[in-house]
């Protein structure tokens, strides 16, 4: 018996070492119930998902600074997943609506896409790449948040101009 | 000894071998408790650990829960309950460990299957909702098989499994409810979605015997940029010859910069746990504490939303909802004022609510709660300040009583650091268990930070009341609390 759970721990730490941070794809309907695929976004660019529901301010607080993110970067898709229960959707339509915020609003009822990156709390903003690596992960919103959601963003945008100029070099 | 490294050899090439297309994440949650229980400062220890694994177009799931011993932190315990009746009611809390969830799904462009724990739902769950509330240890999860394809112009979900019963008695404690279901949705013209669903849901009521409960139910939806509109209508017939209906409907049009919404329901013998009917109402509140949701009650909810411009929000909202001889009510009032700028922003909330119950119980309750919250930045810090002055009266056969609530919370955020302080306190006397005595303060603080990138940490110490609670930059619901919490979460 010892020996069956020495196995398991420290094959449970071999594999929180090896894991790494890559996004699974996912399927989720949108405001006008047309099912949304996180790959078809991660070919654009960097991908926000924003999590969050009616009941929580601080999330509400946060989709208006997401909202002009999504709208300053080309290469920057916003989606934001409501987590609110089904009985309180047609609230989390009117907020996004009302709001005239631009990026994608996709619902999570049976929670799949929650579980599958591991939310406990909200609001939980992740930052994926092209190559669907998470490069951030953050719990919460307060003022001035953005700015560290902003850094992210501008730090890739070089990165991604770098590599531009390597390959152009390498050609040339 | 050579047993376990041939063992771990063939773990590591395995990984090694899928690593290309293999992904594993999870989260590991643990909670260290410290609660003041009156007669003693109880300690409790859980670790909730999830872990998923991802191959192509499977994805593979665990649960594992460990409490040492179980909090029960809706366990309510006063000042007037004798030594042995708290002795008591902490026996009920016991070690326990056990695996919480485990299922397989596979996920293609048009089709997701899964077996094994899951939750479910069907339209705006008036019909069925089958889910899992942490905050709340809500849970009515599903063991079994789920398929659901979806293509451009319909989709299906096809699901049965079983439910834990929720009768507390211990020869129940087995014991599970069936449930079948099957729903449709068609997609024939553009922007709106007929559906029907049929849902068999078998009530465990004694060892192998059943009441079987059917429900037929039907739906509508239209979306366009200047109106939404939904409308849903169930009814249910069971082995006693009870019938229930339930009809919920709701719209939404958008008029420049006037959002206008209005919302009714009607429900009739529909009080069961697999339904989670919509309220009606700002506060989220039921008709009246001691009256079963979807009984017999009635209710319209109206509300204007004006947005002139980027900086400014006015919301007004109002409900009224009653039973059928309208001895049973209950009215609810939200106005909500927000100014934005760049750099800070007001938000002036005031609610009403008020409940009477002259049907089986002959009383009458109102809550009036104005608020007021400033947020802004010192030298790149957020700084959050919030004050209520909630004023509650209740009016029972045993008297009147009224007391405030006058709540302050300030929250500001250092680097890596963020705090938050809370104070309320009671002015007047109350009845009500959930309250305190007059003069009674409620203090707690909380600092939180993240360490390694991946493990976000929390302690809280103090006392607090219960409900939605948002510190710093986090909400949650949180039941009543006297004590010391520190809780880590790791992801990976």
């Amino acid at each position: 018996m010892k020996n069956i759970f020495a196995i398991l721990l420290i094959a449970f730490l071999f594999i929180q070492l090896t894991a790494f941070e890559k996004a699974g794809d996912f399927k989720l309907e949108n405001l006008e119930g047309k099912q949304i695929k996180l790959s078809d976004f991660q070919k654009e660019g960097l991908v926000i998902l924003d999590f969050w529901a009616t009941w929580c301010v601080p999330c509400k607080n946060g989709l208006p600074k997401l909202n002009e993110l999504h709208e300053k970067y080309d290469s920057v898709n916003v989606i934001a997943i409501n987590t609110d229960k089904p009985r309180k959707k047609s609230a989390a339509v009117s907020h996004i609506k009302s709001n005239k915020f631009k990026f994608q609003t996709l619902f999570d009822p049976k929670k799949v896409v929650q579980k599958q990156f591991n939310i406990t709390s909200i609001p939980h903003t992740i930052i994926i790449d092209q190559d669907g690596m998470i490069i951030y992960d953050h719990t919460g919103y307060q003022r001035g948040d953005e700015k560290h959601y902003e850094e992210v963003i501008i730090k890739w945008l070089k990165e991604q101009e770098t590599k531009k100029l390597e390959t152009e070099v390498q050609q040339n | 000894m050579r047993k376990i490294f041939f063992a771990l050899l063939v773990i590591i090439f395995a990984v090694n071998f899928l690593h290309s297309e293999l992904n594993f994440s999870g989260v590991d949650k643990r909670k260290f408790v410290n609660v003041n229980r009156i007669i003693e400062n109880r300690n409790y220890f859980v670790d909730k650990l999830q872990v998923q694994a991802l191959y192509n177009q499977f994805r593979m799931g665990l649960k594992f829960d460990y409490y040492k011993p179980h909090f029960d932190k809706f366990l309510l315990i006063t000042n007037d309950m004798g030594d042995d009746t708290i002795e008591l009611a902490l026996e009920s809390e016991e070690d326990e460990y056990y695996f919480d969830e485990y299922y397989l799904q596979y996920e293609s462009d048009n089709w997701f299957v899964q077996a094994g724990t899951y939750e479910a739902v069907i339209g705006s769950g008036i019909v069925l909702h089958n889910f899992y509330d942490d905050d709340f240890e809500l849970d009515s999860r599903l063991i079994g098989g789920y398929v659901n394809p979806v293509y451009d112009r319909w989709q299906i979900q096809l699901f049965s499994g079983f439910m834990e019963s929720d009768n507390p008695a211990p020869a129940f404690e087995d014991e599970y409810d069936q449930i079948g279901a099957f729903d449709i949705d068609l997609n024939i013209v553009n922007n709106i979605t007929f559906g029907g669903s049929y849902v068999l849901h078998r009530e465990v009521i004694a060892k192998d015997e059943f009441n079987d409960r059917t429900i037929y139910a039907g739906k509508l939806n239209f979306s366009s940029s200047p109106l939404d509109f939904q409308t849903e209508y169930a009814t249910s017939n069971d082995d006693n010859e009870v019938t229930g209906t339930a009809f919920y409907s709701n719209f939404t049009s958008y008029i420049g910069k006037f959002t206008l919404m209005g919302a009714y329901k009607n429900y009739e013998n529909f009080n069961v746990r697999i339904s989670d009917l919509p309220m009606v109402n700002h506060a989220g509140q039921q008709l009246e504490h001691s009256w079963d949701t979807g009984k017999d009650e009635e209710g319209l909810m109206g509300e204007i939303r004006f947005l002139p411009n980027y900086e400014n929000e006015f919301v007004i909202n109002y409900a009224e909802g009653w039973n059928n001889n309208s001895k049973v009510r209950l009215s609810n009032l939200y106005s909500e004022f927000k100014h934005n700028f760049e750099e800070w922003s007001i938000e002036a909330e005031f609610e009403l609510l008020e409940q009477l119950n002259k049907e089986d119980a002959n009383m009458w309750y109102q809550e009036i709660t104005p608020k007021l919250t400033f947020d802004f930045l010192i030298k790149n810090s957020p700084v959050l300040l919030k004050a209520e002055y909630q004023y509650k009266e209740e009016d029972k056969i045993t008297g009147n009583h009224s007391h405030f609530e006058p709540r302050v919370q300030t929250d500001i955020a250092i680097g890596n650091y963020s705090l938050s302080v809370a104070v309320e306190n009671q002015i007047g006397e109350s009845e009500s268990a959930e309250d305190g005595d007059d003069g009674e303060y409620w203090i707690g603080g909380e600092i939180a930070t993240t360490i390694f990138n991946n493990t976000d940490v929390r302690l809280f110490y103090g006392k607090e009341k219960g409900g939605v609670v948002c510190r710093n930059g986090v909400c949650k619901n949180q039941a009543e609390f006297d004590g010391l919490r520190l809780s880590v979460t790791t992801t990976f």
